[in-house]
C-alpha cells in the first residue's frame, strides 16, 4: 500500500518535470492581421483581380516574401464528399499550382478530410499541425474559436484585401459568419443561394395516380420547381390518411431521427434555446422559449395525432436508415424533404416517379443558422495568414482555379458538353471516375464555373434553383450569431434536457395527444432548471446590440415580398 | 526512520542484484507504461484551464474549477451518477457470478471438442461491436417489425410494447445484454484458472468420495478466489466509467429512455459533442479517474481487512 503510494508520487513528480516540454513552439507571432500587413495583402487582392502575371513578381506580407521560385507552401483542408483516386488528386493539385504559383506565389497541398472533419480539425489545431485554409463547419466554429484555433477574418474584410470577396458575395453577406466582432468564415456562394428552409412533401407517383391524388391537386410528374402554389398541412394530413386507409401496411410518411419532419420553422439563433417565432410574426425580434410557443404546440399536437393514427412510421424515433432504403423496400409512400431544383434526381431509389407538394407556408425561410453549414476559414496554425487569405480570395475570384479543384483537369477528369455543362469524360461515370470533388456547397463561388450535369442530361434545375431564392423570406436576425462562450455550462445541460424530449415530441411518440401538455410542461421545467432563462436573456441582449449595429433588423427584399404576396393556397 | 529507509534501499539493491534478469524483463513494460500511461497525465492540467490552441496546454490560463461546473450544476447530475454506479455494481456482481458458473460448467464438460465449442460460442458476443449489438437488440425490440412485438408477445397473448419509449424495461434489457456480451470474456479467465489446477487434487477428492458440488466448493472456488478478487478490484476501479457503446448504441440514443440509460459518459458526449470544449471533456475524465482511484484504494483496503494475501498492492 505504502509502496504503491510512493510509486504514484514518483510518477507524478517525474511527469510534472516532463510537463515543461510541451508548452513551447506553438506561440506563433501575433494573430490577426494588423493594419500594416493588410496593406500588403491589399496588393495581393489587386493582383488576384488583375489575374495575368503582369503584376508584381514578389508577394510581400508581414510574415515573409514569396516569389514564383519560392512560393508559400499552403495546406488546404476540406471535406472530400466523393472518394478520390490518390494519384488523380495529386495531378489536380499540380494543375492548381500551375495557376497558383505564377499568379499568387502559393503552392497548395490538398488535404482531404472526412465527414468527421470537425474533430479532425480540432486535433490538428491542438496538435500544432500545419494547416492554413480549412473548412469551418458552422456547428464547430464556436468551439474552434474558443480554443483560439481560428484567425479573425474581419481585418481582411475591412481592408482592401477583402474587396474582391465583398464584390462576389455582397457587402453584408461577406460578414455573415461572425460572432460578435469575430468573422470565422466566408460562406460559400451555394450557401447563400440555396440554403433556405423549405418544406417539400414528396409522394410516390404510382400511388397518387391510383388514388386520384395527382388529378385532384393537378400535380406535375417529377417537377421539383416551385411556382407559388402551396398546400395546407390539413391537405397533407388528408392525403396521408387516404393512403393509410387504402394501404394499412404501408408507411404513409417517413422521416427519422436524423431528418426532421420539416413542417415548422423557427429561427433557432444557432441552437434551440431561445428562438424567434417568425411563423407567428415574421418581424419579431423577441427571443422566446421555442417550447412554450403556440407554433410549437400546434406542430407537436399534429405530430402526436399523426403518430397515433399510424400516419408516421412507428419506429421513426429510432430509425436512421434513410428514406432511400425504405423506398427501395417498397412500402413507403412519402417523405418531407428540402425541395430544390434537381433534388428528385438525388433520391437514391430511382424505381419510382414522384410528385412534389409545397406544404405549410408559401415561403422558404433563411437565417444565419440555415446557411451556417460550411465556410472557408483560416487556421491559427497558419504560418502566413495573409497568404491563406489570398488563397481564399482566389477560390472566389479565379474560376479556373475553382473549376480545377471541383471537377479536376479538363478532358482528363471531366469534359464540357455541348450545352456548356460539365460531365465525366467518355468512358467514366459516377462509379468509375478518378477525380470528382463537386462540393461547391463547401466554399468558393460556383456561379462562374460550368454547372455539373446531373446525370439526367438536364441542366434546367439550375434556373429552378436560382428562382427558388426569390420565394425566400429573411429572418430579422439574418446575419446574427449567438456568442455562447460564457454559457457553456448551461448549454451542455440544456442539450441533455432537450435530447430526452425532442425526438419524442417531434415524432409524436409521446403516448397520446392528451399527454402533450404535461410533456411540454416537464420539458420546459427541466429547461428552466438547466438555465434556459440565462441563455435567452443573453441572446436577447446580443441580438439587440447586433440590430443596433446593423442599423435595424435584416429585411426581406421587396421583390421577394411581392412574389410571396402573390402565392396561392392550393385546394 | 532514517535507518529503515537505508535498510529499504539496501534490500532493493540486493533484490536487483539477485533478480536482475527479471528487472531487465520489466524494462520494456515500464517504458511502455511511462510513455503511454504516465506522461499524458501531465495533460490532466487542461481540466483546470481555458484551453487555447495557440498557447498550448500549459500556456493556457487557469480558470479553477469552472470546467467541472457542468457536471454538478445540472438536475441530471444525480440521475447519471446513480445510473452509472448502480449499473456497474450489478454488472460486476452478475457478470462475475455468471462467468464463474459458466467456467465451471464448461470445464466440467467431458468432451474436449465440446468444451472448445462452448467456449468459443460464449466468447463470440464479446467480440461484436456495440453497433452490431444495437441492431440485434433492435431486431428484437423494434415496435413495428421486431420479433418481440410480432412473434413472442402475441404468442403469450400480450399486447405490443413500445420498447424504445418505455424506460422501465431498460435496466433489465441492458443488464441482460451486457451479461450476454461480457460473460464470455470473464469466463475465459476463469477457465484458464481452472485448467491450471492440479488434477491430482480432484482425483484425491474422488477417492475420498467427494460429490461434484463439494469438489467445486473445496477445490475450485478457493483457487478462483484470487482471480475473482482481482477482477472485482479492476472493475471497481472503473465503476465511474461506463461502456459507452452499450449505453449509447443499444438504446439507440432514444431520448425517452434517458431516465434509465443516461450515464456519465453518454451525458458528457451529448453535452460536449457540439461545443467541442477540450477543458470540459478533460474535467469529466479527471473526475471519473479520481473517483475511480479513491474507490480502488478503498476496495483494496476492505479486501485487505479480510484477507491480506488477496490485495492488489
Amino acid at each position: 500500500m505504502k509502496r504503491a503510494v510512493a510509486l504514484l508520487l514518483t510518477a507524478v513528480m517525474s511527469v510534472s518535470v516532463l510537463a515543461g516540454c510541451g508548452s513551447g513552439g506553438s506561440d506563433s507571432s501575433s494573430g490577426a492581421a494588423s493594419a500594416a500587413d493588410t496593406a500588403q495583402s491589399g496588393s495581393a487582392g489587386e493582383e488576384a483581380a488583375a489575374s495575368e502575371d503582369s503584376s508584381s513578381e514578389i508577394t510581400t506580407t508581414a510574415y515573409g516574401e514569396y516569389t514564383a521560385e519560392n512560393p508559400y507552401q499552403l495546406r488546404f483542408a476540406y471535406v472530400e464528399y466523393y472518394d478520390e483516386d490518390e494519384q488523380a488528386r495529386k495531378d489536380v493539385a499540380a494543375a492548381m499550382n500551375e495557376i497558383l504559383i505564377p499568379q499568387y506565389h502559393i503552392e497548395v497541398e490538398l488535404y482531404p478530410l472526412t465527414w468527421n472533419f470537425g474533430q479532425e480539425e480540432s486535433l490538428m489545431i491542438s496538435g500544432g499541425d500545419k494547416l492554413d485554409v480549412m473548412t469551418v463547419g458552422g456547428e464547430f466554429a464556436q468551439g474552434q474559436m474558443n480554443m483560439n484555433g481560428l484567425i479573425n477574418l474581419r481585418p481582411y474584410l475591412d481592408s482592401a484585401a477583402g474587396q474582391p470577396i465583398k464584390d462576389v458575395l455582397g457587402e453584408k453577406e461577406a460578414y455573415l459568419m461572425s460572432i460578435g466582432d469575430f468573422t470565422y468564415g466566408i460562406p460559400s456562394m451555394a450557401a447563400l443561394c440555396e440554403y433556405a428552409f423549405r418544406r417539400g412533401f414528396i409522394m410516390r407517383a404510382d400511388i397518387c395516380d391510383e388514388l386520384g391524388i395527382s388529378e385532384k391537386y393537378n400535380l406535375q410528374l417529377n417537377d421539383d420547381g416551385y411556382y407559388g402554389v402551396y398546400y395546407s398541412l390539413d391537405t397533407m394530413e388528408e392525403i396521408l390518411r387516404q393512403v393509410h386507409e387504402t394501404y394499412p401496411e404501408m408507411i404513409p410518411l417517413y422521416f427519422d431521427k436524423n431528418n426532421e419532419a420539416r413542417l415548422t420553422w423557427f429561427d433557432s439563433l444557432n441552437d434551440d434555446f431561445g428562438v424567434l417565432d417568425v411563423a407567428a410574426d415574421p418581424d419579431s425580434t423577441t427571443v422566446v422559449n421555442k417550447f412554450e410557443t403556440q407554433t410549437y404546440h400546434d406542430f407537436a399536437e399534429r405530430m402526436a395525432r399523426w403518430y397515433d393514427e399510424g400516419l408516421i412510421y412507428g419506429d421513426s424515433v429510432n430509425m436512421e436508415d434513410g428514406w432511400g432504403n425504405l423506398l427501395a423496400a417498397g412500402n413507403t409512400f412519402s417523405s418531407t424533404q428540402s425541395i430544390k431544383g434537381g433534388c428528385l434526381l438525388d433520391i437514391p431509389s430511382s424505381q419510382y416517379d414522384y410528385y412534389v407538394m409545397h406544404v405549410g407556408v408559401p415561403e422558404a425561410n433563411i437565417s444565419s443558422s440555415t446557411i451556417n453549414f460550411m465556410n472557408a476559414g483560416i487556421c491559427s496554425n497558419s504560418d502566413d495568414p495573409d497568404m491563406a487569405w489570398n488563397f481564399i480570395v482566389a477560390l472566389y475570384t479565379n474560376p479556373a482555379l475553382m473549376e480545377t479543384w471541383q471537377y479536376g483537369i479538363k478532358d482528363v477528369h471531366y469534359q464540357i458538353l455541348d450545352d456548356g455543362s460539365a460531365y465525366f469524360v467518355d468512358g467514366e461515370d459516377a462509379a468509375s471516375y478518378t477525380y470528382h470533388q463537386n462540393s461547391t456547397w463547401q466554399m468558393g463561388d460556383y456561379t462562374t464555373i460550368p454547372v455539373w450535369n446531373n446525370a439526367a442530361g438536364d441542366i434546367s434545375y439550375w434556373e429552378k434553383r436560382i428562382t427558388l431564392g426569390t420565394w425566400t423570406r429573411y429572418s430579422p436576425a439574418y446575419g446574427f450569431n449567438f456568442d455562447s462562450t460564457e454559457y457553456q455550462t448551461q448549454i451542455t445541460a440544456l442539450n441533455n434536457v432537450l435530447a430526452s424530449y425532442k425526438s419524442a415530441l417531434e415524432h409524436g411518440a409521446i403516448g397520446g395527444v392528451d399527454k402533450l401538455d404535461s410533456t411540454l410542461k416537464s420539458l420546459n421545467d427541466a429547461l428552466y432548471a438547466a438555465g434556459l432563462q440565462d441563455v435567452i436573456d443573453a441572446k436577447q441582449a446580443q441580438l439587440d446590440a447586433w440590430i443596433e449595429a446593423n442599423g435595424g433588423p435584416a429585411q426581406t427584399p421587396q421583390e421577394n415580398l411581392d412574389k410571396l404576396a402573390g402565392c396561392t393556397l392550393g385546394e | 526512520m532514517n535507518q529503515t529507509k537505508r535498510k529499504g534501499a539496501a534490500s532493493l539493491l540486493l533484490n536487483v542484484k539477485r533478480y536482475w534478469p527479471l528487472y531487465v524483463m520489466f524494462i520494456p513494460g515500464a517504458i511502455y507504461m511511462i510513455i503511454n500511461n504516465y506522461m499524458p497525465m501531465a495533460g490532466l492540467v487542461v481540466a483546470f484551464k481555458q484551453y487555447n490552441a495557440r498557447k498550448g496546454i500549459f500556456g493556457s490560463p487557469f480558470i479553477g474549477l469552472k470546467n467541472f461546473e457542468f457536471l454538478f450544476k445540472t438536475p441530471d447530475a444525480y440521475v447519471i451518477t446513480r445510473n452509472t454506479i448502480l449499473y456497474n455494481v450489478v454488472f460486476i456482481v452478475l457478470n462475475i457470478t455468471l462467468s464463474v458458473i459458466f467456467a465451471i460448467m464448461i470445464t466440467d464438460t467431458a468432451k474436449k471438442f465440446l468444451q472448445k465449442t462452448y467456449q468459443s460460442m460464449i466468447l463470440f458476443p464479446y467480440l461484436m461491436s456495440s453497433v452490431i449489438l444495437s441492431y440485434i437488440v433492435f431486431a428484437f425490440l423494434s415496435s413495428d417489425n421486431g420479433i418481440m412485438n410480432n412473434s413472442i408477445l402475441p404468442a403469450l397473448g400480450m399486447s405490443k410494447i413500445n420498447w424504445y419509449s418505455e424506460p422501465k424495461y431498460w435496466p433489465f434489457i441492458l443488464v441482460f445484454v451486457n451479461a450476454w456480451k461480457g460473460v464470455g470474456y470473464g469466463c475465459l479467465i476463469f477457465i484458464s484458472n481452472i485448467n491450471s489446477i492440479d488434477l491430482e487434487l480432484y482425483e484425491a477428492a474422488d477417492l475420498d468420495g467427494a460429490s461434484r458440488l463439494q469438489k467445486i466448493k473445496y477445490i475450485t472456488m478457493p483457487f478462483l478466489k484470487t482471480s475473482i478478487i482481482t477482477l472485482v478490484l479492476v472493475n471497481v476501479g472503473h465503476i465511474f466509467y461506463s461502456d459507452f457503446g452499450l449505453f449509447y448504441q443499444v438504446p439507440r440514443n432514444s431520448g425517452l429512455l434517458f431516465p434509465t440509460t443516461n450515464v456519465i459518459d453518454t451525458y458528457v458526449y451529448r453535452g460536449l459533442m457540439e461545443n467541442n470544449n477540450i477543458g470540459m471533456s478533460a474535467a469529466a475524465g479527471f473526475y471519473q479517474s479520481v473517483v475511480g482511484f479513491v474507490i480502488v484504494i478503498l476496495a483494496n483496503w476492505i479486501v485487505g481487512k479480510f484477507d491480506e494475501d488477496s490485495t492488489l498492492f
